[in-house]
């Protein structure tokens, strides 16, 4: 690697002024929900170690808060990120995006409300029916709120999304034409990577968030009027199939920075081959039919569809590691590009999406989730290609938006810090995965004494990924400001 | 099999470390743009034959013999109902017998619950869901005598780490001197 000087490749196509101002803003928002979430989770893990005693309604409490604090914070950071790039190809309404971001962060402050205030702390997965059955622990008003505010929420990506679909079949005709079925299934020009993958994510995150809505809705029916009861697993399996394809989403939303970013570095544009349409294709159908895995253990569920959850959770994680993986490396290979923090962290962020998938598809075998499930084996792969994968992605662009066209050397202390988002990341998830294979359950306020040589060694592990983190959110706000002074 | 499931995750983990590793000191080079992509394309093809060639058919595999009816479930099982709420488990029975069938039927009065079934040395042997509505039936067959821990592993509420029961699982003559004693 050079110590030299790498001038970032201001692509001209890329969109500035207005739209670069509002997803600056939107990746720093984001990126800072991020840091302050990850120092609840440090909590969290610093309590099942043992370091620190908080009573168990408070942990649960802030586990709800990390929870619903990083899925909408991946949800606003991925959404920033296919907003800026989707700019160079279609009009998109700045008004809108507004209208969603204002939406979005009522339904956070309602959100905060409930937990903070209301002392909700039925998770961010909002099982039916916990919210409203709590024990005697948090009223049904608090639920309620909670459930208002993630429904805000809600409306705040279904309207970014109708605008993204409304632009993408103004622009190309049809979502059909936009995720490229007229090259695949014939010799039309094939739109570009960011348009594939975001006609794929709007066209699942509208039906995801739809199947949200009404469950939320449901419960909060429940909640006002008890004798309108759900049935408990048509519930479970919206609630999955909402959380399954919002998570998926995100991160299919933040890989359009590998996509649109590399380029820049490698002077070899990211192209819509056959495969990649096809990658695409699959995976439009695939994020939205494997969310029984998360069913496996729910014995009334038809045993079709949990072998059906069981081959598409492995067959889902083929685009991410034969297509997008070996993708990536082609380009890369050998292209002369000259590594700093951005390329660092896209790239890492790739990585951490293709490794998290592994310890998924494992679990994703109902015979190896008899005894992992619901242990910390599940957020072992979720932070992985989460906190290693998306979030260094989102992290990666935050800090290209902040620097490009500027001469941008790989610094020793920049090095230092990723290398310290890099060693926490990978120790942290590495104790979650092997607390997962010694049995050690998920979401447990007080662990047993056996167990919490693992949540102390997580939380050695957790202090390095946040301070790894805090240096990448000043990167950030440092390159805004100076865009900022420039502008 | 966790250990097992943990070592296979890591080998895997390892070779995806091991190829971004390789790319990336390969980076900075400069190299045939043509020649790397035929040979990220050959690369590509042959891992798509190996994932779906292989993998589906071990995935389908892995299916066939039903995760959940355990091996040496024969004979007439003894049925045991376990009810659980906010925040206990309620037995019909929390003596068993070692390598007897079992059917746990799982009910809840309140919110989801998750049974989970942890030996002596604390490794998790098997679970089910509770939910409400519906008898979930788990099947297990005691493998090694001993006090078992039945565990909540569905959050359920503030005292869901509380929620705990014990199962004593003994010889078969014992458990049933026991039981005529009763």
């Amino acid at each position: 690697m050079s110590e030299s000087d790498v001038i970032i490749a201001k692509d001209q196509t890329m969109p500035t002024g207005q739209v670069s101002l509002i997803a600056r803003s939107a990746i720093l928002i984001a990126s800072l929900v991020f840091v302050l979430m990850m120092a609840v989770g440090l909590l969290l893990r610093s309590v099942q170690g043992g370091f620190v005693t908080i009573a168990p309604d408070m942990f649960y409490k802030l586990m709800t808060l990390h929870g619903v604090g990083m899925v909408g914070a991946a949800g606003l950071a991925g959404f920033a990120v296919m907003w800026y790039f989707l700019n160079k190809y279609v009009a998109l309404s700045k008004a809108m995006f507004l209208a969603f971001l204002g939406t979005f962060l009522i339904g956070v402050v309602v959100i905060i409300g409930s937990i903070m205030i209301g002392g909700f702390g039925g998770a961010w997965t909002f099982l039916y029916p916990l919210p409203v059955q709590s024990g005697g622990v948090w009223e049904a008003q608090a639920a309620i709120l909670f459930l208002v505010g993630l429904l805000l929420i809600g409306v705040a990506f279904l309207l970014g999304y109708l605008d993204v679909g409304r632009a993408l079949i103004k622009e190309y005709g049809s979502l059909a034409k936009s995720i490229g079925w007229p090259a695949l299934f014939g010799n039309a020009e094939a739109p570009p990577p960011t348009i594939v993958a975001s006609t794929a994510v709007t066209i699942v995150n509208v039906i995801g968030t739809v199947a949200g809505a009404a469950i939320i809705l449901m419960s909060i029916f429940n909640a006002i009027a008890p004798t309108f009861s759900v049935d408990a697993l048509l519930a479970k399996n919206l609630t999955y199939f909402f959380g399954h394809v919002f998570i998926n989403a995100s991160i299919y939303m933040t890989v359009m920075a590998v996509y649109e970013i590399v380029p820049l570095y490698t002077g070899r544009a990211w192209k819509s081959s056959k495969i990649f349409l096809i990658g695409w294709t699959i995976t439009l159908f695939m994020v939205m039919a494997v969310y029984p895995h998360h069913l496996f253990q729910d014995l009334a569920m038809p045993p079709w569809l949990l072998v059906a959850g069981q081959i598409g959770s492995y067959v889902s994680g083929i685009p991410v590691i034969a297509i997008t993986t070996l993708a990536l490396f082609g380009y890369l290979f050998k292209s002369g590009a000259r590594w700093d923090l951005s390329l660092s962290l896209l790239v890492l962020g790739v990585f951490g999406w293709a490794g998290g998938v592994i310890p998924a598809i494992i679990d994703g075998i109902i015979s190896v989730n008899k005894v992992m499930h619901n242990t910390m084996w599940v957020p072992g792969h979720f932070h992985f290609y989460l906190l290693i994968g998306m979030v260094s992605m989102a992290f990666g662009f935050m800090v290209w938006i902040g620097r490009q066209g500027t001469a941008s050397a790989f610094r020793g202390v920049e090095k230092l810090s990723f290398a310290a988002y890099v060693i926490g990341g990978l120790g942290l998830v590495a104790m979650f995965l092997i607390s997962g294979a010694n049995s050690v359950p998920r979401r447990w306020a007080e662990h047993l004494v056996q167990w919490q040589s693992y949540s102390q060694l997580a939380t050695v592990f957790a202090v390095i990924t946040v301070l790894g983190a805090i240096a990448m959110l000043f990167y950030g706000i440092a390159g805004a400001a100076k865009t900022a002074t420039k502008t | 099999m966790q250990q097992f499931a943990l070592l296979t995750s890591l080998i895997l983990i390892f070779g995806v470390i091991a190829g971004f590793l390789y790319v990336a000191i390969n980076t900075s080079q400069a190299g045939d743009k043509a020649e790397i992509q035929q040979s990220i394309n050959t690369l590509r093809t042959k891992t798509l034959w190996l994932m779906i060639g292989v993998g589906v058919p071990l995935t389908l595999a892995l299916a066939y013999r039903w995760p959940h009816a355990p091996e040496g479930f024969q004979g007439e099982p003894i049925t045991v109902s376990a009810e659980s709420g906010q925040w206990y488990w309620n037995l019909s029975q929390f003596e068993l017998p070692v390598g007897t069938p079992i059917v746990f039927e799982l009910t809840t009065v309140d919110v989801n619950h998750g049974f989970g079934v942890y030996d002596e040395e604390f490794e998790l042997v098997t679970q089910a869901q509770a939910m409400p509505g519906y008898t979930n039936k788990l099947n297990y067959v005691f493998k090694k005598p001993g006090l078992y821990t039945v565990a909540c592993l569905e959050y359920c509420g503030v005292a869901h780490h509380a929620m705990l029961a014990e199962i004593d699982v003994v010889d078969p003559v014992t458990y049933a001197n026991n039981q005529s004693n009763e």
